[in-house]
């Protein structure tokens, strides 16, 4: 009798971990969101996936935060497999384990949101990746800057890089792509300080650059997101400097980046649409389940080499554009 | 002139920890002259204040035996909810849709008020369940972050000049941040040396149940540790989130904890108990400090700095467990 309560409760308590949203229909699908944690974008893309959901109706979705941990991503994943689920979202925490957690997916649907799996050859007509080509935001960064130094009429240029966390495939290859198409602007690049690891964090990178602002020569200020390039402006306004001086460029073209470039201390941001990724995401899982197109539904369009590849493009946002991007 | 020689000695052993620092000091500098200049100095002390001050509560803990987990998640959960009442009235992304903000001086007592209660809660938990502090203040830092992250999804700023004066404003060249990191350093040297405060909870740290036989209430001193180890807390979001002009849920603080543990242990405060200075926490969030500007400056990589930063924290620990054991 004891046993049974306690079965009963922890049925109880797990129905409210795993508790869904909408009522169950008998020809339900069944899916669940695993986000690698819930920052401002996430959390945006979390919202689109969802939202497409209730859109379309008809499907039960559940979201589950991670916590940086890619143990915990398997943990869901083999939860939601166990649970007889049709199909999983995942915003992979770690790019490495994308096989691992389509052994555990088993028999459901796999659709990869935002961190691509290192390995892409695990992708086929099950398992499919929707994002963004961070080698395209990176490159708008450097595009930009290679005008404006063009422009002025220098072609030696010394950088600052605030990097994010190392190890994660976006930021090798946002940090690749502009240091690349800075190059192929005809800029001679060098960098000006050791690259500052502030892993996406505003306030590690207003710390780690200030000391450096007054210090050593630089001509522009790179970071790998918005909110790395927003410490930069405030340790620039603490040291008494205009941050407006030099081109700070960033990634994301979050609610604070696109106020900063209205505000002028910004150069530049690159918008990655996150509803659209948490949408584009949600369709492909729903089109596999129905057999059809990816993306179908959608406006997106899949890579030309691997068709198991969803792209949702990228967009430079400048001063005159901004408006554009104001939510 | 032996026991003169005998006093310099031990000065010189009480005080190994500035030694370091300037040593320290030194080496950077020759390399590196403009990390000596004082624009720079200036930045490398507003930079530790936030874990300066976090440490300047945390030392009181670790001094009663105890340890505060929950610092950095508490100053997540204070950096959100009062820069939310915070934010100028104009900013299309408010927390609180067409609000005005509240007088700053409103919203910083009532972050130092969630301060001193979430630090009420787990004192009292500590000091009248007596689970020991690292499980208390774990499972605290559990909540806060939590609760930050329920609070806002997203990270809240453009907040009103006034309420960033403390972290953000500057009296001619000097940043208010350093004179409120100094300020709090007087104040924790007061309470520790100063007063019955202070006195009780050395006497706690070195022997409780002598200090309970001695008719200190050891239950509220433990409780008023952690009161001042949370509002330390509440008191550096503030003023990290008037640095940093936002607070963001998932990193406002995060870690900072470690980085006040191990501030004030490589100032000398014992893991044990009963021992601490505070005038040698103040060298150790300097000697953090000086790494993290100086080997910056420095062009060292970021993973070699995190290399030295544990060296220093371990091998610290080793020396003055060496000293104080000979003292004993």
């Amino acid at each position: 009798m004891k046993m049974s309560k306690r079965v009963l409760a922890c049925l109880a308590a797990s129905a409210m971990v795993f508790g869904v949203a909408a009522p169950a229909l008998a020809d339900d699908y069944k899916m669940t969101v695993i986000m690698s944690s819930r920052d401002e974008f996430l959390s945006t893309l979390e919202k689109g996936a969802t939202d497409a959901a209730a859109e379309i109706g008809g499907i039960e979705i559940s979201t589950q935060d991670a916590n940086n941990d890619p143990a915990k991503v398997l943990q869901f994943i083999e939860a939601a497999a166990n649970a007889g689920e049709d199909a999983v979202i995942i915003n992979l925490v770690d790019a490495e384990t994308g096989a691992e957690c389509v052994e555990a997916a088993g028999d459901m649907k796999v659709v990869f949101v935002n961190r691509c799996p290192s390995d892409t050859s695990i992708l086929n007509e099950n398992v499919v990746y929707v994002g963004s080509n961070e080698m395209t935001s990176g490159g708008f960064q450097g595009d930009f800057l290679a005008d404006y130094f063009n422009e002025k009429g220098q072609t030696d240029v010394k950088y600052i890089l605030l990097q994010g966390t190392l190890g994660l495939v976006h930021t090798t290859q946002r940090t690749e792509s502009v240091l690349q198409h800075m190059k192929d602007g005809g800029l001679n690049i060098e960098e000006a300080a050791a690259p500052l690891v502030a892993d996406y964090d505003r306030a590690t990178a207003q710390e780690m650059i200030a000391p450096l602002l007054t210090t050593t020569e630089y001509d522009c200020i790179i970071a790998n997101n918005d909110a790395m390039a927003l410490g930069a402006v405030e340790a620039m306004l603490d040291a008494d400097l205009d941050p407006a001086s030099i081109p700070i460029v960033g990634i994301d073209a979050t609610a604070d980046g696109i106020q900063a470039i209205k505000d002028g201390t910004l150069a530049m941001t690159v918008f990655q649409d996150p509803v659209g990724q948490g949408m584009g995401a949600l369709m492909a899982a729903v089109n596999m389940l129905e057999g059809k197109e990816f993306t179908e539904g959608t406006s997106f369009s899949a890579d030309e080499e691997n068709p198991y590849i969803v792209w949702v493009p990228f967009e430079p946002v400048y001063p005159d554009n901004v408006a554009d991007y104001e939510k | 002139m032996g026991g003169n020689s005998k006093d310099i000695k031990g000065f010189v052993s009480r005080n190994s920890i500035w030694l370091i620092l300037i040593i320290l000091i030194l080496a950077v500098g020759v390399i590196q002259p403009k990390f000596l200049s004082v624009g720079n100095m200036v930045t490398l002390i507003s930079g530790e204040a936030v874990r300066g001050i976090m440490a300047f509560g945390v030392m009181f803990a670790i001094l009663s035996k105890g340890i505060d987990l929950t610092i950095g998640s508490t100053a997540a959960l204070v950096a959100v909810i009062t820069a939310s009442f915070a934010q100028e009235a104009d900013y299309a992304n408010r927390y609180f849709e067409g609000g005005k903000p509240l007088p700053a001086i409103l919203v910083i007592l009532i972050g130092l008020a969630i301060g001193v209660v979430i630090g009420a809660i787990y004192g009292a938990i500590i000091a009248y369940t007596k689970i020991p502090a690292f499980i208390a203040t774990l499972g605290g830092q559990l909540i806060c972050r939590a609760g930050a992250k329920m609070y806002s999804d997203s990270p809240i700023s453009k907040l009103t000049e006034s309420y960033r004066f403390l972290g953000h404003a500057k009296i001619g060249p000097v940043p208010v941040i350093i004179i409120v990191f100094f300020l709090m350093f007087a104040i924790s040297a007061f309470l520790l040396t100063q007063t019955r405060f202070g006195k009780n909870v050395f006497a706690i740290g070195g022997n409780d149940q002598a200090a309970r036989v001695a008719g200190i209430n050891v239950e509220r001193t433990t409780v008023l540790v952690y009161v001042w180890c949370s509002f330390c807390a509440a008191l550096g979001a503030i003023l990290l989130t008037g640095k940093t002009g936002s607070a963001t849920p998932a990193s406002t603080g995060l870690n900072y904890e470690l980085d006040a543990i191990a501030a004030a242990t490589v100032g000398g405060t014992s893991h044990t108990g009963g021992i601490c200075r505070a005038s040698g926490v103040l060298a150790g969030i300097l000697i953090l400090g000086v790494i993290n500007n100086g080997l910056v400056m420095l062009k060292v990589d970021d993973n070699m700095t995190n290399i030295v930063k544990g060296l220093i924290i371990v091998g610290s620990v080793i020396l003055d467990m060496r000293k104080n054991a000979k003292r004993v």
